[in-house]
């Protein structure tokens, strides 16, 4: 029975001393994002300013996705387990944010959060920093398992994800008709949810593309650029197979400009963005698992 | 039209870095025929014995070859190569033959499907010719090289004079040879004796039982 209680009592030190760390992340925002101080260090109201809540809400999700998937190692003493806790999180927490900023900077680069939030309350710009600290954090708990606790390979496959993501991210109009800063100027939701479906999907394949043993680094970076590259050749066929099944009609509106079409971004209906960012991130999902969850066993045996 | 182009570049790449660091691209030697065994294999005196045929793949098939390489003063080797589709057809038949030769003295090489061991057969070096209760002439390989008719697996099978001279005259028409009463190749009679007479497809059957055990897996109630 000693034993029972002595576990229950580790576990509630375990769980202030998260709750501690993550303390220690609301004040960490404050050195990479001045602007949201009042939002972190005054009382919060939920119901005075939607997009903020949703803003703020979306970095409690991402700290919650990350610490899902930590491991406590008492084996070799409590102080040993509290010091690798502590120096995991430190370095969490400074990747995390560093990783919302870093994409925050090549996304939406053209608005501020300030403008957007606290005096246009905008609600797609809320949605889309939503989908950048969720995506986000799944990448970062795929990178963490991956690296196995160690520092080095931590920021390296970080800094490779990033990398990743960066490049992805730039590809959003090339793969949908909308308009990304027309239509969060004009605090359309259409482009929000169509680019969070967009964003979901790429960090899902990036997730995908790192989530395998590290053993040989040149292996494994080879390994992740082939799943990389044959989760683009198999995303529009699922896309395109997608489409056909359920018969969408693409009924976007379009103008004629001196034999150009371009969208009449006014006009865009929320359903469209729904459509758009659904329909990528399921064929993002399904080819995650063609290129991770085939196992060909000794289908090709080797020699 | 750019977008299929470009999507064509995309597997295109993909294949390529692909087929760099293949595995089995790495690790299995091609060997599109008969045409490259002298360059790929060294040594003498060397007899190429093609053990087994199978072919992997579903649609795209890659076809292998596994043989064994006999060289009367080493212990035997086994190598397995991916071929082309034309030379393992060709080869369908001639399981258990030697394909390729090379002899120690002339260097000469031989690509023609003889039976194994026609490297060694009739050379004073390896053994003589024995004298039967019934008058004819058959081949007994000197103590030194006994395990040679094992490593060839002839079983009961000793070559006869008459074998050995039809042997030479197909060898020198450069037509395979399969022993006078087909003793040789994949429908030969040592193959047939030994029960391997077929040219069997690689394929591990799944065990249908195991399957249904495990779709009906329940963990216990203690």
């Amino acid at each position: 029975m000693n034993e029972l209680y002595d576990k229950l009592i580790l576990r509630i030190i375990f769980t202030l001393l998260l709750c501690f760390i993550i303390y220690l992340y609301k004040h960490a925002h404050s050195i990479l994002y001045p602007s949201i101080r009042h939002q972190l260090l005054k009382r919060f109201y939920p119901s005075k300013n939607s997009p903020d809540t949703i803003h703020l809400f979306s970095r409690i999700i991402g700290i919650g996705i990350i610490y899902s998937n930590f491991y406590f190692d008492m084996s070799d003493g409590i102080l040993i387990a509290l010091f690798k806790l502590l120096l995991e999180s430190g370095v969490v927490i400074i990747l995390y944010l560093g990783s919302i900023y870093i994409i925050e900077s090549i996304v939406l680069y053209n608005f501020e959060y300030s403008d957007e939030i606290l005096r246009r309350k905008n609600y797609a710009y809320s949605l889309i920093c939503f989908s950048h600290s969720v995506g986000l954090a799944y990448i970062l708990k795929t990178v963490i398992n991956v690296s196995h606790a160690s520092i080095i390979m931590t920021f390296f496959l970080w800094l490779f994800a990033m990398v990743l993501i960066g490049f992805s991210s730039k590809t959003f109009p090339i793969i949908s008709k909308l308009s990304f800063n027309r239509l969060l100027v004009q605090k359309n939701m259409a482009i929000s949810l169509a680019y969070m479906g967009f964003i979901w999907g790429q960090c899902l394949i990036i997730s995908s593309a790192l989530d395998h043993q590290l053993e040989d680094i040149k292996w494994y970076s080879i390994q992740v650029i082939l799943k990389i590259l044959l989760s683009l050749i198999i995303i529009p066929i699922f896309r395109r197979g997608l489409i056909f099944i359920f018969r969408m009609h693409d009924d976007l509106p379009v103008r004629k400009e001196e034999n150009k079409e371009t969208t009449v971004s006014s006009e865009v209906e929320l359903g469209y963005g729904i459509y758009e960012g659904s329909i990528l991130f399921t064929s993002c999902f399904l080819t995650t698992v063609i290129t991770g969850n085939i196992q060909y066993g000794n289908f090709y045996p080797l020699f | 039209m750019n977008k299929i182009s470009l999507y064509v570049l995309l597997i295109l790449v993909y294949l390529g870095i692909s087929k760099s660091f293949s595995p089995s691209e790495k690790k299995t030697p091609y060997l599109m025929s008969e045409k490259v065994f002298a360059n790929y294999f060294k040594g003498d005196p060397l007899s190429v014995i093609l053990m087994e045929s199978f072919s992997t793949g579903l649609l795209i098939k890659t076809y292998h070859h596994k043989y064994k390489l006999v060289n009367a003063f080493t212990i035997p080797s086994i190598i397995i190569v991916r071929t082309s589709k034309e030379f393992w057809e060709k080869n369908l038949v001639n399981l258990g033959s030697s394909l390729f030769r090379r002899n120690e003295r002339t260097a000469l090489v031989s690509t023609i499907p003889m039976p194994p061991g026609s490297l060694y057969i009739g050379d004073p070096a390896y053994g003589t010719w024995e004298i039967t209760d019934y008058g004819s002439k058959i081949w007994k390989f000197h103590r030194a090289y006994k395990n040679l008719p094992k490593t060839f697996e002839w079983g009961e099978f000793r070559p006869s004079l008459d074998f050995y001279q039809r042997m030479k005259i197909y060898q020198s028409n450069e037509k395979p040879y399969y022993g006078p009463n087909g003793e040789f190749g994949t429908n030969g009679l040592i193959r047939k004796e030994n029960g391997m007479n077929e040219n069997k497809k690689r394929i591990i059957l799944p065990n249908i039982k195991v399957i249904l055990k495990k779709f009906l897996w329940f963990p216990k109630w203690k």
